[in-house]
């Protein structure tokens, strides 16, 4: 009940558990972030389908298909992190999960983990034009981050210990 | 714990210590009333309310949750109900102080504010050795909780298990796997499903010589504890559904004071359970009831009989804990004081069965049993507890003779024993009680 393999097991699927609520609170936020920016933010999708338009094409034709697609993008962006999440809180709470679990948070968070290089490159004209939204944006990034390698690793943690436990109660049987 | 241990057990252990049926009397009710002494009933009698022992659940509603209300709330629950056990406890680990504050607060038996305790009833009023014997029974039931209200320290989850005799329940619930449903099954055990009970059973056995919540090769079994916030529902004994606080994320919320996520299973002697504390880094932690209340009824018994006094206090029977490295008995050198770790087994040798019995029975309150109890022992008729008996004496006294008045020693009594602990407290470093005045040498 104590020994030192269910006391881990106790800590890492608290982890897991914590982590995939945050998995799935931080998928919503960074689509609402994403759509509020895009709404109201100075690059809105007006702006951003403007400098690709000529003077022949339909304007509001354009930004519609454009919010589309955004909107489908988000909602898979939404979804996967939802699914995810769910599958770790899942296994925190001692179900199975498949294999596709591991593949699809190690994705994750390498994406998530490479959309932070991008922070470096709206830098423009020195460390003083800096907008403390972008810098707020990039802590709760970094925190995405966090908890997704957390999750990941905990996840895997999970696992090994009971593997590990199988096998000691294996033997202790024989 | 409840009135069935403070009133009426506390009377069986003062008959059994040598108080006569009076002066048990006396002790029983003021361990009773120390559940029952609110700001709101000392406000009532003109009584000052700095004496209060308890607060209702209007008065803890209303509570504020800022420092000083934190204060508040912990100078009259660590005293009375969640007496610390040790207030410089240390953890291999560092932790912030904020957070060693309220580990240091945690409630369990024997530590040196329970000896503290005791030694402030010597010689004093029966309803000071009332509140000592409240204060002790309450650190066996109420241990591993603190009192103060903290998420941290007095959380708890979903692990959380009852340890059942595998001959009460194992039996019933495989009959109940191998017969049909039957929606009108009138058993006590109400099962839902075949793979609900499967997956409420989780047999134990004894790995190596670990005894971790089961006795050896009885096959104990353990059953998930369900938990619901329903206040005016009764416990469900035989379904395992219990009434607890509601969790709320807030750190210094009044849900998170004592045992509250716990409900009231701690206060029940007959449970034995297992659950996983939030202080104690995800061990599962094993509560005995019917063996920590045996050793609070006897740790109460040797407790009075040295308040008593000398002359009937013969150290030779009482088994200790405490030996020197030579091996010889602390008690028998210290028997000038009241000593921890020591109970006085042997007084309650020719009723073993009838109190195991009593403890051990499956039901809400044990009250009519204690009773019965406490009436064969003295062969008097234990009065009904009323919380108004001596409410007349008090008010109707002139203001110098209040302290001579029944609620006056009482309150006297609190007011002391507040003192003490929360300068106890304050001593060690720790804010949480802040500064009581009124503590009496």
């Amino acid at each position: 009940m104590n020994s030192e393999i269910d006391i881990k097991l106790r800590r890492y699927s608290n982890n897991l558990s914590i982590s995939g609520y945050g998995c799935i609170i931080f998928g919503f936020w960074g689509v609402i972030r994403e759509v509020m920016q895009m709404t109201m933010g100075d690059k809105n999708i007006g702006a951003m389908v403007e400098k690709s338009l000529t003077a022949e094409d339909n304007r509001e034709m354009a930004i519609t298909i454009t919010t589309i697609v955004m909107l489908v993008l988000f909602a898979i962006i939404c979804t996967i992190h939802t699914v995810i999440g769910l599958k770790a809180v899942k296994y925190s709470r001692g179900y199975h999960i498949k294999n596709f679990f591991y593949v699809g948070t190690i994705l994750l968070t390498l994406l998530n983990f490479v959309s932070l290089i991008f922070y470096p490159l709206n830098i423009k004209n020195g460390v003083s034009n800096l907008s403390i939204l972008l810098i707020a944006s990039f802590w709760v990034d970094l925190t995405i981050v966090f908890i997704l390698i957390d999750m990941t690793y905990s996840a895997i943690q999970i696992r090994r210990l009971i593997k590990q436990k199988n096998i000691t109660t294996n033997n202790l049987q024989k | 714990m409840q009135k069935d241990f403070h009133y009426y057990a506390t009377y069986c252990a003062a008959i059994i210590a040598g108080f006569s049926h009076a002066e048990s009397l006396d002790i029983c009710y003021s361990a009773q009333f120390v559940d029952l002494c609110s700001a709101t009933y000392l406000s009532g009698i003109d009584a000052p309310i700095n004496a209060a022992t308890t607060q209702l659940q209007m008065e803890m509603m209303d509570a504020r949750t800022d420092i000083i209300g934190l204060q508040n709330i912990t100078r009259i629950w660590a005293p009375f109900h969640f007496l610390p056990r040790d207030l410089y406890a240390k953890l291999d680990k560092w932790h912030p102080k904020k957070y060693m504050n309220k580990y240091r607060l945690i409630c369990g038996p024997n530590g040196s504010l329970v000896a503290d305790t005791v030694e402030l009833a010597k010689g004093k009023s029966l309803q000071s050795i009332g509140i000592a014997m409240h204060v002790l029974a309450d650190t066996w039931a109420h241990m591993h909780f603190a009192g103060t209200p903290s998420l941290v320290i007095n959380n708890t989850n979903k692990e959380f298990y009852e340890i059942l005799p595998d001959e009460n329940v194992v039996g019933e619930i495989n009959n109940q796997i191998d017969t049909p449903h039957n929606e009108n099954n009138s058993n006590d055990i109400r099962v839902e499903k075949k793979s609900e009970i499967k997956r409420q059973i989780k047999l134990r056995h004894n790995e190596g010589n670990s005894n971790e919540g089961c006795e050896e090769d009885s096959g104990e079994i353990t059953r998930q504890i369900k938990f619901r916030h329903s206040p005016s529902a009764p416990d469900d004994l035989e379904a395992g559904i219990y009434t607890n606080s509601l969790f709320q994320r807030n750190e210094n919320t009044i849900m998170n004071l004592g045992h509250g996520r716990a409900g009231h299973l701690p206060d029940y002697s007959f449970i034995k359970y297992m659950y996983l504390p939030a202080w104690d880094n995800y061990k599962m932690m094993i509560k005995d009831n019917p063996k920590d209340y045996r050793y609070a009824f006897c740790q109460m018994i040797y407790a009075m009989k040295y308040l008593r006094g000398a002359d009937h206090f013969n150290t030779e029977h009482f088994e200790t804990d405490t030996y020197n490295s030579n091996g010889t008995s602390k008690l028998h050198e210290n028997a000038d004081h009241f000593n921890t770790n020591t109970y006085d087994f042997d007084a309650i040798k020719a009723y073993e069965e009838r109190i195991d019995k009593i403890i051990r029975k499956r039901q809400l309150i044990a009250c009519d049993d204690w009773k019965a109890f406490g009436e064969e022992l003295s062969g008097q008729t234990i009065e009904d507890f009323d919380v108004n008996k001596y409410r007349d004496e008090y008010v109707d006294a002139t203001k110098k003779d209040k302290s001579k008045t029944f609620l006056g020693a009482f309150i006297d009594g609190a007011i002391a024993h507040k003192g003490m602990v929360c300068n106890k407290i304050y001593q060690s470093g720790n804010k949480l009680a802040g500064f009581v005045k009124g503590e009496k040498k």
